[in-house]
């Protein structure tokens, strides 16, 4: 049954049984296993390493936090208890990756191809933000980690539940609305309404019972976590950003790879953001929602109070990260500037003031 | 029975101390229920959650629930064991073997997970880790202290008790059995 | 690796005979099992930061606050009161009160989605009732714990969440779908109670069950009071979840506040009352989660294994027979909740089972209810039976006693409710097909 060989006294994963031949590495996702994250870059990205070394490179992946609790990845990479984590979801840990919430930033408009891109660019990115260190030197190689582009989730948006309408700019306000990271949460204030943070399996109960009028969250989210059956109206054409996800592998493990396994492994993510799975699953996503008697507003279709709103809201919601990020000692507004121009290389839009930020 | 005065007298100093410390998780508790009532009714009049209960209840309110309070509920016998062998073993020699390897190797486990949790403390504090609610980090270090002392006020306990098995005649799993004394 | 595990579960039995505490014997063979899988490195990530991890949970939050609500309820005398005055009504009739316990119990479940925090709590409460009426020590305790349970069956219900999300099934059709299921399991567990009663009555003859009935005196301003109060508390909690106010969760603080309130009203409340109701609570939550971070720990050593994983690989051989699959699967999922806390079983096994549930053409919301109600029989199974060390952790009754007749309600409650659910699915699927 066992693809190495079982000593009974137990040693080690690696360098077991048959060295240097085969390679078999602990995988962790910390999303399910039935995540769009997963169908659209782990499993995929272990399929084509494990194919295209010859079985050479095997994984034993474990999802859902089995192994790893989420937010617990880079002590679990930097004790051994797994190999690499595939994806990490770093705005979990803002203590650790504290200029990793720069996707969630809203946009005025995007989706999952062009998010791909602009990450994973920004990833490989050489442009020093400060002190000579690139954007993965300031989140990842601090960490020891070397760091390889997830496709971040597809565009966030607002949804609400109980037959809510979204019209106007006072339909944007006064909502309850469970929020998943900091920016989003001063996006939502600056709306005019109310940030709520709870977990998912919180927020389920939550919206079914109107405790909460609505959620922050992408489409693609929706049927997973059982919302398409609470949320009644979404707001389409909204970009609140993107959810970013990333691959991280201690560097000293790295450095151990065959080169070929190293460029099998880094070509095949990169490639991965040229994926178009992940937009089909939204486009799906969108098919689906509709079906569940979700209300598709388009954003354009808002009265233009409402739309002024969400523009300036967005704005402000840029201005205020940065300015967090500067007092703490960081390069907020190198690292907003450089996902800015990231995003329009390739094809996304930001509204007008973010244009002209210096 | 055949405890002597001293330690008889330096088991009642350590009952205080776990009492400090089952009442500072039962106030926490205490506390969490406002807590998130408050929150609960904020939330109901203007749509936000300003006192962030999940993230302080899930990170500061549940763990000063449980480490502070753990050799208190050792020491009260709450700790389930299915009573096999040593209730029912004929021979009283084989009852108290069995009841003094069993309380060591709580003393190992104990002191394990102590250890670590001092490590874990260690890599709390010089990391800096925390957590985040409403763009403000909340450090952590100063709850993981009780993971650590809590597990070692339970090898405390355990001691107590091997004690009283090596010098007791009938094995034993709480140190001043319920009909003998109340309370502190 | 099968020598190593069966060497690991002859050591679990081992330690289990041999009197070691649970949380104890869980932490021995895991940790041992990942030192021989892995190397004694391969410990320091989990023994360092699970303790914390495990406890700093939010849904868990539950359990002290249901427990605390229970204290100040029981701690102020108006179940006292109440119970008084069924026993009155029944005129003496002690099956009417364990009836109407596994009823309340039912009714705790459509507002507490954690079982442990139910069972908790219904012990505080009814197993001093229960004994005063002539009901034995494991039996009272057994019966409050399966009632208890009926919180992880009757929606809402953490476990059914976490199975929704890990197996992409619509949560709340999983929810609808188990609300037959969850009514047929309350009738088993009064049927069931009703057995134990009667054969108890026949095998102690001198000590008769229906003790002569001398009516309790309860005043007739006491009466009232209890009702407003238990009424207010029982209006706010349900309300409360019902009209949007708060969530499941956050009702155990909003629950034990009303409560704290009642007991101030009847001027209940004093420095003793606090503490007692403390230390008790603290306990059990300390137990509970002691236990859990043990589980977690052993849990990780399944996962390493992946000996969940083989066995299933080895269960698609059976394709052609898809209800021996079944079968199989649900006793599998019983062994692994006996001795696995629930959570973690779902999260190791979801991502395997799911393909080969699909596989053989069963309804995912149906396997899910199924899945669920076996986790739930996990909590009164030994050794980790979290329900039982509920009860048994706040009435002081010994967990063996309560184990001697959860252990037969467990088996009974799986054998008839899974049995039916397999030869009329409808059970199930009838509800969400409706939507
Ligand atoms: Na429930
Ligand atoms: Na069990």
């Amino acid at each position: 049954v066992s693809e190495e060989e079982p000593s009974t006294s137990g040693s080690g994963t690696e360098g077991g049984g048959n060295e240097q031949e085969s390679i078999n590495l602990r995988l962790n996702a910390g999303l399910s296993g039935e995540d769009a994250n997963t169908a659209a870059f782990t499993t995929p990205w272990m399929e084509t390493v494990e194919e295209e070394t010859s079985g050479q490179v095997t994984f034993d992946a474990f999802f859902n936090q089995e192994l790893v609790p989420l937010g617990e990845e880079i002590r679990a990479l930097q004790d051994g208890t797994i190999d690499l984590a595939a994806p990490v979801l770093p705005t979990y840990n803002p203590d650790q990756f504290p200029l990793s919430d720069v996707p969630m930033l809203p946009l005025k408009s995007s989706d999952s191809i062009i998010a791909a891109k602009a990450y994973a660019d920004l990833i490989r990115s050489d442009v020093e933000l400060a002190d000579g260190k690139t954007f993965a030197d300031f989140e990842f190689g601090e960490h020891g980690m070397k760091a390889l582009p997830v496709q971040p989730v597809s565009q966030y948006t607002i949804g609400a539940v109980g037959g809510h309408e979204f019209s106007d700019a006072a339909s944007l306000q006064n909502l309850s609305l469970r929020t998943g990271g900091r920016a989003h949460e001063i996006f939502v204030q600056e709306l005019g309404s109310g940030s709520v943070s709870m977990p998912w399996s919180e927020e389920f109960e939550a919206l079914s019972r109107g405790a909460l009028d609505g959620n922050v969250r992408s489409v693609v989210d929706y049927k997973p976590y059982g919302f398409d059956e609470l949320i009644t109206t979404s707001i389409t054409g909204l970009a609140i950003g993107h959810f970013p996800l990333v691959w991280l592998m201690p560097e000293d493990k790295w450095n151990e790879l065959p080169e070929d396994v190293q460029t099998i492994m880094e070509d095949e993510a990169y490639a991965l953001a040229e994926s178009t799975v992940k937009q089909e699953l939204f486009d799906q996503a969108l098919i689906d929602a509709e079906e569940a008697g979700i209300e598709l507003v388009a954003v354009a279709d808002l009265e233009q109070g409402a739309q002024d709103l969400l523009e300036e809201a967005s704005t402000n919601t840029w201005q205020a990260w940065i300015d967090a990020k500067e007092s703490e000692g960081l390069p907020g507004l190198e690292t907003a500037k450089l996902w800015r121009d990231l995003v329009i290389e390739h094809g996304g839009e930001v509204h007008d003031p973010i244009l002209e930020l210096e | 029975m055949i405890l002597s005065q001293r330690y008889l007298s330096a088991y009642k100093v350590f009952q205080k101390i776990k009492w400090l410390g089952m009442l500072l998780s039962g106030i926490t508790i205490f506390f969490m229920m406002f807590y998130t009532s408050a929150d609960v009714l904020i939330r109901n009049i203007n749509g936000t959650s300003p006192l962030h209960a999940y993230e302080i209840s899930q990170y500061y309110f549940m763990p000063l629930a449980v480490f502070p309070a753990l050799a208190y509920t050792f020491g009260e016998g709450m700790m389930p064991r299915i009573e096999f062998v040593i209730t029912k073993a004929k021979s009283l020699v084989i009852q108290r073997i069995a009841a003094i390897s069993l309380i060591v190797i709580e003393i190992v486990l104990m002191l394990l997970l102590a250890v670590f949790g001092w490590q874990y403390l260690m890599h709390a504090f010089g990391s800096g880790m925390a957590f985040t609610a409403g763009g403000t980090n909340y450090p952590l270090s100063l709850v993981i202290l009780f993971v650590p002392l809590g597990f070692f006020l339970v090898v405390i306990e355990m001691i107590f008790l091997l004690v009283k098995n090596i010098k007791g005649k009938q094995p034993s799993f709480v140190v001043i059995e319920k009909h003998e004394v109340t309370d502190v | 690796m099968e020598t190593l595990f069966i060497i690991m579960f002859i050591l679990l039995l081992f330690l289990l005979f041999a009197g070691m505490y649970i949380h104890s014997i869980l932490l021995t063979v895991g940790i041992l099992g990942l030192i021989l899988l892995e190397g004694p490195g391969y410990i320091t990530g989990f023994l360092q930061s699970d303790p914390f991890i495990r406890t700093a949970s939010y849904s868990l939050t539950t359990v002290p606050l249901f427990v605390l609500m229970a204290q100040f309820i029981v701690r102020s005398g108006i179940v006292e009161d109440l119970y008084n005055i069924v026993y009155n009504l029944s005129r003496g009739k002690s099956s009417i009160l364990g009836v109407l316990t596994i009823l309340a119990g039912g009714l705790m479940g459509a507002v507490s989605g954690s079982s442990n925090a139910s069972a908790g709590a219904m012990g505080q409460v009814a197993v001093p009732q229960l004994l005063k009426r002539g009901y034995g020590e494991g039996m009272a305790g057994a019966t409050v714990a399966a009632a208890g349970s009926l919180s992880a069956v009757i929606p809402p219900s953490i476990i059914l969440i976490l199975w929704g999300v890990a197996t992409e099934t619509p949560i709340g059709q999983l929810f609808i779908a188990s609300i037959i299921p969850g009514l047929i399991i309350m009738v088993i567990i009064i049927a069931v109670m009703l057995v134990f009663l009667s054969n108890k009555s026949k095998s102690d003859k001198t000590e008769s069950l229906e003790a002569p009935f001398e009516k309790e005196h309860v005043s007739l301003s006491r009466t009232i009071v209890a009702a407003i109060l238990t009424g207010l508390i029982v209006f706010t909690v349900f309300y409360g979840i019902f009209a949007g106010l708060f969530t499941p969760t956050e009702a155990g603080a909003v629950g034990a506040l009303v409560s704290f309130l009642a007991a101030l009203i009847l001027r209940k409340v004093s420095v003793n009352f606090l503490s007692r109701s403390f230390a008790d609570t603290v306990k059990l939550t300390a137990m509970i989660l002691m236990i859990m971070i043990s589980a977690q720990i052993f849990g990780r050593f399944v996962s390493i294994s992946l000996l969940p994983r083989k066995v299933i690989e080895l269960l698609s051989t059976l394709i052609e027979y898809p209800v021996l699959i079944l079968i199989i699967l649900c006793i599998l999922y019983f062994v692994l909740f006996m001795l696995i806390e629930g959570a973690a079983v779902i999260i190791m096994t979801a991502p395997i089972v799911l393909p080969l549930i699909l596989e053989i053409g069963t309804d995912k919301i149906w396997f899910g209810v199924v899945v669920g109600i076996l986790c739930t029989l996990g909590l009164l199974t030994p050794p980790v039976g979290l329900s039982v060390y509920s009860v048994a952790g706040v009435t002081g009754i010994s967990s063996e006693k309560i184990f001697r007749y959860a252990l037969p309600y467990a088996v009974v409650i799986g054998v008839v409710i899974i049995g039916l659910l397999i030869m009329f699915p409808g059970i199930a699927t009838f509800l969400p097909s409706q939507m």
